[in-house]
């Protein structure tokens, strides 16, 4: 098995940023890796949309299930009918980025693309797990995806490699 | 022809020892790092950051996990820690044990971000742990050690670096 890189943005101070032609019949599966600062910080959800001939899928079509846990707490809720996956929540600072990963799974293929996404804060107080399972309700095909801060800008960096398996 | 995305680093095998250094194994040429580690041990273990040689025990980890053991789920929090978990010995003699450790921006000056995936078994039973881990210092690490709590490691350690530009 190997990983192919099939996309790559560095961008810096940005409302939103698309990464297209980085899904295609070439691979069923993806990982999107991504090191992300919103500005201003306060905690500005990352949200990811999926895209096609470059223009996004912002209908109501996104689930997710989540996994949260704060110290001794942890909870889980369901959301449905959302407009994108939850893939961060930018709770970050200029030298304090967020990774997060986001596997994809069919995104090009005509079914529906289901992903998982897990959060690695780096915040200066408390330390949060929040994990995401989320999937798409329609069975399209799409060749890209955007991700844009619920507010503010963002600057980083996001790699997309496609998961070869043969 | 499409170029590999991840990228072997170094492997480390062992067996008997105190504790596993794994030396200039970061660098400018990635960001992100995947580690696969399989390790028989007697104990938890745990992750510490290390720079031209030598560790980074300052009280300056924190983390969060989560724990899950047939049905029971439990969380926690630790700040002003002195290192990560590794569950790398969490597994009974003759137990199977995998934990696969993220590490993203150990070399570049911010601060450092891990996320660790342990399934391991004790006595038959499948358990598991995840955690997210933050370092409190913007500094670089070229690399990270791996110490047992108790008893020696032994097993190998696999580092893959994700290709950037």
């Amino acid at each position: 098995m190997s990983w192919i890189k099939t996309g790559e943005s560095s961008f810096t101070s940005v409302s939103s940023i698309s990464i297209d032609n980085c899904f295609s019949s070439l691979y069923n599966n993806y990982i999107i890796l991504s090191r992300i600062v919103v500005t201003p910080t306060g905690g500005a959800a990352l949200n990811v949309r999926l895209r096609s001939y470059g223009i996004d899928d912002s209908s109501t079509n996104y689930r997710r299930q989540q996994l949260n846990s704060s110290s001794t707490t942890i909870t889980t809720s369901r959301v449905t009918g959302e407009t994108y996956f939850l893939a961060g929540l930018g709770t970050s600072y200029s030298s304090y980025p967020e990774f997060n990963i986001l596997n994809l799974y069919n995104p090009f293929n005509k079914i529906r693309t289901t992903a998982s996404i897990k959060i690695g804060q780096n915040p200066t107080a408390n330390i949060f797990i929040n994990n995401f399972v989320s999937a798409h309700d329609l069975p399209n095909s799409y060749d890209g995806f955007s991700v844009t801060p619920a507010s503010g800008t963002i600057t980083g960096l996001i790699t997309v490699y496609g998961i070869k398996e043969s | 022809m499409a170029k590999d995305g991840l990228i072997h680093i170094t492997k480390s095998t062992f067996s008997g020892v105190s504790s596993v250094n794994i030396d200039n194994c970061f660098s400018s040429n990635y960001t992100h790092y995947l580690v696969s580690q399989n390790i028989f041990g007697g104990s938890y273990c745990y992750i510490r950051l290390r720079s031209s040689g030598s560790t980074e025990s300052g009280a300056n980890y924190r983390n969060q996990y989560i724990y899950f053991d047939g049905t029971l789920v439990a969380g926690g929090r630790a700040t002003g820690a002195t290192y990560w978990d590794n569950q790398a010995g969490y597994t009974d003699a003759g137990g199977a044990i995998m934990t696969e450790i993220w590490f993203s921006n150990p070399y570049e000056s911010v601060r450092t971000t891990v996320y660790t995936e342990t399934a391991g078994v004790l006595t038959g039973n499948l358990v598991g742990y995840t955690q997210v881990g933050a370092h409190d210092l913007s500094n670089s690490y070229d690399g990270f050690t791996i110490v047992p709590g108790g008893g020696t490691l032994t097993g190998s350690v696999s580092v893959f670096g994700l290709v950037k530009s």
